[in-house]
């Protein structure tokens, strides 16, 4: 008794950081719920978070016009002749698309549903270094769910993780706790892009396959397998192949699509066609 | 009493928000500051091991409530830091320019290695070398260059929040 007495103190510090560890535990996995406390948190400063975004990413905008004043003649003068290119691709397009449809529907094919998408601002980034993660300006009452995809026209951004009525948390694909079932475009071979620690945002590639076909400069798109995302969009491209541990799997750096520290507005994909839908 | 606690919740808050919005355009290599830490190290350095514990666990679990994963890690690994540096502070002659900013240096470099050990308990794969060569590092250099900045700018808030209230 005396013992415990003399090291109340020791005793119950040790306590504290033993339920620490283990909520820690707890919580390393997902979770389908989150508590008041945090749904409480997120709301509050998300105003806050949502106003510092504007008045720095204005400033920053004002700053960059500024800078590249000198430099707007010549590409106002580029970007006409850029224009007029395009207006000349478009009308190809166009053809082309046409005579897409008309090749499908010989085929038998239905187009593609479009994907039912919400559109959403991000208002804040990761507290630390250790987590990639985004907050959007849209929650529950919009609709957002957890497990939605996020992309922007570059490709895939990650998913959402967690929801409070006004506000979203998206887990970046480069967080170290994502996996991404991917393919690579070209041969169809199947794997998982997983994000890794570091200063650069490179993805790790994990190839289902020793005999993988896989070379520097494929495109990375998402496989469709894990359910999670629809099956085509675009994660980034291959930097450098190497075999794993043992020589047992092949794996490769992914250079990801999408800028990440330059992400301003992102779309949540609210449905998609899967299975026999997609067909 | 109520007004400082007060006004170190709202600054909290604020440093949350901040990191997780302008310090974004402001990072030095990919590094962020980790101001959450920096506001516990000043308050040990200040005012010695429990207040910097309980300001470090304070802004740690903000930081992990945000964060939604890993729940406790921030704040245990912000509250031993912070009290540790708090134990040394009552050694050393604090008002040298040079305590706030090796105590945030070393700081950084502990919490870091704290959260990388736990990390790897429970699964995370990574590349030590790397990340301490890439995040760590530059990050603790950050928080070691803002360290005198905050360490003044908070404490003369604190000071004229100690005058306001012996007035009242």
């Amino acid at each position: 008794m005396s013992f415990l007495r003399r090291h109340k103190q020791t005793i119950s510090a040790a306590l504290v950081v033993a339920v620490t560890i283990a909520v820690m535990g707890l919580t390393a996995r997902e979770r389908e719920r989150i508590t008041y406390l945090e749904v409480v948190l997120l709301e509050i400063v998300a105003p806050l978070q949502g106003a510092l975004e504007f008045v720095t990413s204005s400033v920053v905008s004002v700053s960059d016009s500024i800078a590249e004043v000198r430099t707007l003649r010549e590409e106002n003068r580029r970007l006409e002749e850029e224009v007029a290119r395009l207006s000349h691709l478009l009308d190809d397009l166009e053809e082309l698309r046409r005579e897409n449809e008309r090749l499908r529907d010989l085929l038998g094919f239905a187009s593609r549903y479009p994907y039912d998408t919400l559109a959403a601002e991000v208002i804040a980034r990761s507290p630390g270094n250790w987590f990639s993660i985004l907050t959007i300006d849209k929650g529950s009452r919009n609709g957002v769910v957890v497990d939605l995809p996020v992309v922007t026209a570059g490709g895939l951004v990650g998913r959402i993780v967690r929801v409070t009525p006004r506000t979203s948390t998206v887990m970046l694909i480069t967080d170290p706790k994502s996996g991404v079932g991917a393919m690579i475009r070209r041969s169809r071979d199947a794997g998982v892009a997983t994000g890794q620690l570091g200063s650069d945002p490179l993805l790790l590639l994990k190839m289902f396959s020793t005999k993988a076909d896989v070379s520097p400069g494929d495109t990375v798109v998402t496989s469709g397998l894990s359910q999670i995302f629809p099956e085509g969009l675009k994660i980034g491209t291959v930097v450098e192949v190497f075999q794993g541990e043992f020589g047992l799997v092949t794996q490769a750096t992914v250079r990801p699509a999408v800028d990440f520290d330059r992400l301003e507005e992102v779309l949540v994909i609210l449905a998609w066609p899967r299975g026999e839908e997609a067909r | 009493m109520w007004q400082r606690a007060l006004l170190l919740g709202l600054l909290l808050l604020l440093a949350l928000a901040a990191q997780m919005t302008v310090f974004h355009y402001l990072s030095v290599g990919g590094a962020l500051p980790d101001l959450m830490l920096l506001f516990a190290l000043m308050f040990a350095l200040r005012q010695g091991p429990r207040s910097g514990l309980a300001v470090g666990v304070a802004a740690g679990l903000l930081q992990d409530l945000t964060t939604g994963t890993f729940l406790g890690l921030n704040a245990l690994t912000i509250g031993t830091v912070a009290f540790l540096m708090g134990l040394v502070q009552q050694k050393i002659f604090r008002e040298n320019v040079a305590v706030p900013v090796l105590s945030s240096i070393i700081g950084s470099l502990l919490r870091d290695g704290m959260s990388m050990f736990f990390l790897a308990v429970f699964g995370v794969e990574f590349a030590v070398g790397r990340v301490f060569l890439e995040v760590s590092f530059p990050a603790a250099l950050y928080n070691g260059a803002l360290a005198p900045l905050l360490y003044s700018q908070l404490f003369a808030t604190d000071f004229w929040l100690r005058n306001l209230s012996s007035e009242g």
